[in-house]
């Protein structure tokens, strides 16, 4: 779980057994869902999935695609893989709702264990080992994303929900625990000194959750 | 009345960094005033790719998504094969951040512009496409605006570390870096979307050549516009009358 102000959000890491695709028998799949359910802002109407939890998903998957690397996840290629449910749930939103979710999505896969499973050759079926020595969750990188709401002419860091209510255009920097920009996406007229310096700004706090995250992960 | 026009954009740049990035953009061609239903409507196609915007507006909003203050903007993007799928909500964000900042929403409170995008097919840089047929399609709408948006996209290959500009297709799946960046008349960027694995410096320098690029867009949009106008009784009276 992780709570930046009032805003909350947890995330969680299921692992089921699926058939891995024909085209490649040897990956297994992650699967990233936001769920920003009504409860955690008066905005979110109960029923079909807000856009803003769809277009997040979608923006978590393109992050985690690079991350997890899938060949990791087969346990018989071609017939049996790790299929991860990664599912981040908002329970409160008092703003910046994305990074807190990569942040505890990041924390999720770093501390996730693939147990050790068993494969019986009379019945052909693939179980779970739970005597077994399960293994770390090998990842590329350590995503991490620090947001900043753009406010005529300046940028303002971690926006709360009133901030985010007025702003202009908001820059998402998501950047490794190496310092290495991933992904930006930003929108807001921003002259270009600001934008560097921004993107520097980033990099710097980025080092600092990254911080966070390892020790409570314990490294 | 539609208008067709054609265009090959071809630039060397020689900026202050002096890079020898040759900028090579696909055939550029784009369509206005198609949809006879619509406000406004344009069909931008660059190389393969194409898309198709219209616009409705301002309109009636319902009660509880009316903005005292300001107008709404409601967009829809719709795939070229089969349902929806979530990239195409984040397209739906991003064009509509991009119109909140470049409308001039303050001037028709309660009241909502739609956007619905067709992407008719994608080969490659289809969220530049979608902007640049976005700004075509605003214009023909005659929706008050603080002034034109261009968009321009890039990616870098992974085996050669070559930037190739308005990629196709084949082109992005091969990269292992991918920009867009959408610029207002002003040359500010007021939309970008970047993944892949970049320092700050390479990125401003993307930036700053992206730049060029947008206003022979610019130019491109006003020479589409002007062929059109030509014809324009009004707007010819206009001009005459003007010292």
């Amino acid at each position: 779980m992780v709570c930046f102000g009032d805003t909350r959000v947890i995330a969680g890491i299921k692992g089921r057994f699926a058939q891995p695709d024909i085209e490649s028998p040897g990956e297994g799949f992650v699967v990233p869902n936001v769920t920003l359910p009504s409860l955690c802002n008066s905005k979110y109407r109960p029923g079909m999935p807000s856009d803003s939890a769809v277009a997040m998903s979608c923006r978590l998957a393109a992050v985690l695609s690079k991350v997890v690397d899938r060949t990791q996840l087969c346990v018989r290629p071609g017939k049996t893989a790790w299929c991860l449910y990664v599912d981040a749930v908002c329970l409160n939103d008092d703003g910046n709702v994305w990074d807190a979710l990569l942040l505890a999505t990041s924390a999720a896969l770093k501390s996730a264990i693939l147990p050790a499973t068993l494969y019986s050759a009379e019945t052909d079926v693939v179980a779970v080992d739970r005597d077994g020595k399960g293994t770390m969750l090998k990842l590329n990188y350590l995503p991490v994303s620090v947001t900043l709401s753009v406010f005529d002419g300046t940028t303002i860091p971690d926006p709360t929900e009133a901030e985010e209510r007025i702003e202009e255009g908001s820059v998402t920097c998501c950047v490794d625990q190496k310092g290495t920009v991933r992904a930006v996406w930003s929108s807001g007229h921003l002259p270009d000194e600001l934008i560097s310096g921004t993107l520097k700004y980033a990099v710097t706090r980025a080092d600092i959750l990254c911080s966070i995250l390892q020790k409570v992960t314990g490294d | 009345t539609f208008h067709h026009y054609f265009k090959q954009i071809n630039l060397s740049m020689l900026g202050p960094v002096m890079s020898t990035d040759k900028i090579k953009l696909r055939p550029l061609s784009s369509e206005r005033s198609l949809l006879t239903k619509c406000d406004g409507s344009a069909r931008v196609r660059q190389g393969k790719s194409s898309a198709l915007v219209g616009i409705w507006g301002p309109v009636d909003v319902r009660a509880n998504r009316e903005d005292p203050e300001k107008a709404v903007i409601e967009t829809t993007v719709k795939g070229a094969t089969g349902h929806g799928t979530p990239v195409d909500k984040v397209i739906e964000q991003a064009v509509t951040r991009v119109c909140e900042q470049v409308i001039l929403t303050a001037a028709h409170p309660r009241t909502s512009f739609q956007v619905i995008v067709q992407i008719e097919n994608d080969d490659g840089s289809i969220l530049a496409v979608i902007m640049n047929a976005l700004c075509l399609a605003l214009m023909d709408a005659g929706v008050p605006m603080k002034g034109m948006f261009g968009a321009v996209s890039c990616v870098r290959k992974a085996e050669d570390q070559e930037r190739h500009w308005d990629a196709t297709g084949e082109e992005e799946q091969k990269a292992d870096c991918q920009f867009v960046f959408v610029y207002n008349s002003e040359k500010e960027m007021i939309y970008s979307d970047y993944s892949g694995e970049f320092d700050i410096d390479q990125y401003m320098l993307v930036l700053q050549k992206g730049r060029q690029v947008a206003v022979d867009l610019w130019a491109f949009f006003r020479e589409a516009f002007e062929k059109l106008l030509v014809k324009d009784v009004k707007y010819q009276m206009l001009l005459k009358s003007k010292p």
